[in-house]
């Protein structure tokens, strides 16, 4: 069928993995920043929008998506006249306020967390996804792996094989004992 | 602890867990769906295609088959032709009844597999239609299924039989003009005009069959019976078993027993013996059989039913006839009444009528007349 099989052309095929692996999670996030879901569902679609444009030229489609979600943000305040202290308040790293004193740790845990993520080897980025949705969104084993289009037992090993890599890289880090940081 | 629950411990303690509502979760999948549909759709692919090949995709994955967009579309394409299929031959099967379409719809489905095994018809001889919707079926058939509202009509030289569900046979005359409205559902047959035979075996305690006429209701439990209605008169006879007979204008009931007969007409009753004929009618109907699993009954055995209705309405003929009459006494003590007839064209006949409906079979002691209903003016009983 002409359809299916256009459908099945390689930029639609690849755009449709990355977007499985990306879209709830920067969804996620951008909800838990602008905490308004229709405004979530717009800045998101401007953003996958433009990656579709893009993403023959794009390397690593992580670090673009979550670059490009910064702009586009921005400019979609800008255009419902926000003021501009108000948009920059979204994206203060949530790692770097002083809350109960436990900044250094924060931004300790927050570098190591990304570092794993960047590095953690799958073309398609599910594993930083699968970990962020499930310890950072709080979302069930069974709700990623739905989101993500996974099934239960992977996406229940790949969370745990990356979590044991974080653990392991804070040892790493000189915290010798993880009851320290509990 | 395992490292992913220390790990998630130390994000709540920190702050760096930022849960999402169960419910805005649940709604970011809807909102996933229709982003990656309004996205490929600049593609210019149609916006309906592409929302069920998202569909499709989210489906085959959510059963464990790794699907992308085109896979998604291939099964939606899939769906789409079987449903099409399904369609189309649901309506053959309804409107036409082709037996073979129907049995493959059930076998594949599952689906109304009570609702076809409800009423069919066994045979369908001379001027017999169905009406459905105020519009003629074309080329009626043994095995054509009936549907509940179905109107049968029969002419003078028509005849039909059918089943309903609970071993339930019904025959509309020959040489009557009968037509009934049959409702599946309620067990019921509603007789306009002309004459019904029927033989209902296998009713639960509780349920009831019935056969209504313009002014009367006639409720049975298993029992063989006839109802003819003719000039706002509805004569009911009974070969086993009792029927419970309802006057509609008074509202009154009668028990009408084994080898008795009630007309109901104006506001009352008026019991009698059944006439010979109306008995050996019932005798011979009572020997057709139902047919159990009539989708799989062969043509050879719908042939051999055919025969022996076309035999048993021979006999039945032959049986008036066998009736030896020399007096107007032998028809009185035979008949248990004498009757007048006078036609329009003013000629007068003395004797019994021994069948109604379209025609009436009049047995006199020069033999039996044959008159159409519209040329008699009256009948009167003699004392």
């Amino acid at each position: 069928m002409k359809l299916s099989g256009s459908l099945a052309d390689p930029k639609v095929e690849n755009f449709n993995r990355l977007y499985n692996s990306y879209y709830s999670l920067v969804f996620s996030i951008v909800f838990s920043k602008v905490n308004n879901y229709h405004d979530a569902e717009d800045i998101c679609q401007e953003v996958f929008l433009r990656f579709y444009g893009k993403m023959q030229e794009i390397e690593n489609p992580r670090k673009w998506i979550l670059g490009c979600l910064r702009i586009v943000v921005i400019d979609f305040y800008k255009q419902k006249n926000r003021n501009d202290e108000d948009i920059d308040s979204l994206f203060n790293d949530i790692s770097m306020g002083y809350i109960n004193g436990f900044k250094e740790a924060r931004v300790i845990i927050s570098q190591i967390i990304e570092e794993v993520c960047d590095e953690s080897g799958e073309e398609d980025g599910s594993d930083a996804s699968i970990f962020n949705l499930i310890a950072v969104y709080r979302y069930s084993i069974v709700e990623a792996a739905r989101h993500l289009k996974l099934n239960y037992k992977q996406t229940r090993y790949r969370y745990n094989r990356i979590c044991e890599k974080i653990m392991s890289r804070l040892r790493e880090k000189g915290i010798k004992e993880l009851g320290d940081l509990l | 602890m395992r490292e992913s629950g220390r790990l998630e411990k130390i994000l709540i303690k920190y702050k760096l867990a930022l849960p999402i509502p169960y419910f805005t979760r649940r709604k970011i999948l809807k909102s996933k769906r229709k982003t990656l549909v309004q996205i490929i759709k600049i593609e210019k692919y149609d916006s309906a295609f592409v929302s069920a090949a998202v569909y499709f995709s989210e489906l085959l994955n959510r059963l464990g088959f790794r699907a992308g967009l085109a896979g998604g579309a291939r099964a939606f394409a899939a769906a789409a032709a079987f449903s099409i299929i399904i369609i189309i031959s649901s309506y053959l099967a309804v409107v036409y009844n082709y037996n073979r379409v129907s049995q493959f719809i059930v076998a594949l489905t599952g689906i109304g597999v009570q609702e076809y095994q409800k009423g069919f018809v066994l045979l369908a001889k001379g001027d017999a239609k169905i009406l459905r919707d105020n519009k003629e079926l074309p080329a009626i058939k043994e095995k054509y299924r009936l549907i509940t509202n179905d109107e049968i009509v029969t002419g003078a030289d028509g005849t039909m039989v059918f089943q309903m569900e609970k071993k339930t046979l019904v025959r509309i005359m020959p040489e009557s003009s009968g037509t009934a409205e049959i409702d599946l559902k309620a067990k019921s047959i509603y007789l306009r005009n002309g004459t019904v035979l029927c033989n209902v075996q296998d009713l639960e305690r509780d349920e009831k069959f019935s056969v209504s006429t313009p002014n009367a209701v006639v409720f049975v439990t298993g029992t063989q019976f006839s109802v003819t209605y003719e000039s706002e008169r509805t004569r009911v006879a009974v070969l086993k078993g009792s029927v419970q007979a309802e006057n509609l204008k008074s509202g009154e009931t009668t028990l009408v027993d084994e080898g008795k007969a009630a007309v109901i007409f104006g506001y009352g009753f008026e019991m009698k013996d059944s006439e010979a004929a109306e008995k050996i009618i019932l005798q011979r109907f009572g020997r057709v059989e139902y047919m159990e699993h009539i989708m799989n009954t062969s043509e050879r055995e719908m042939e051999k039913f055919r025969e022996a209705v076309i035999v048993m309405d021979g006999e039945s003929e032959g049986a008036e006839e066998d009736i030896k009459i020399d007096t107007l006494d032998d028809i009185k003590r035979k008949y248990g009444r004498l009757e007048e007839i006078q036609l329009y064209n003013g000629k007068r006949y003395t004797g019994a009528i021994i069948s109604r409906g379209g025609i009436y079979s009049f047995i006199t002691v020069d033999g039996i007349k044959k008159i159409p209903a519209k040329d008699v003016k009256y009948v009167r009983i003699i004392k």
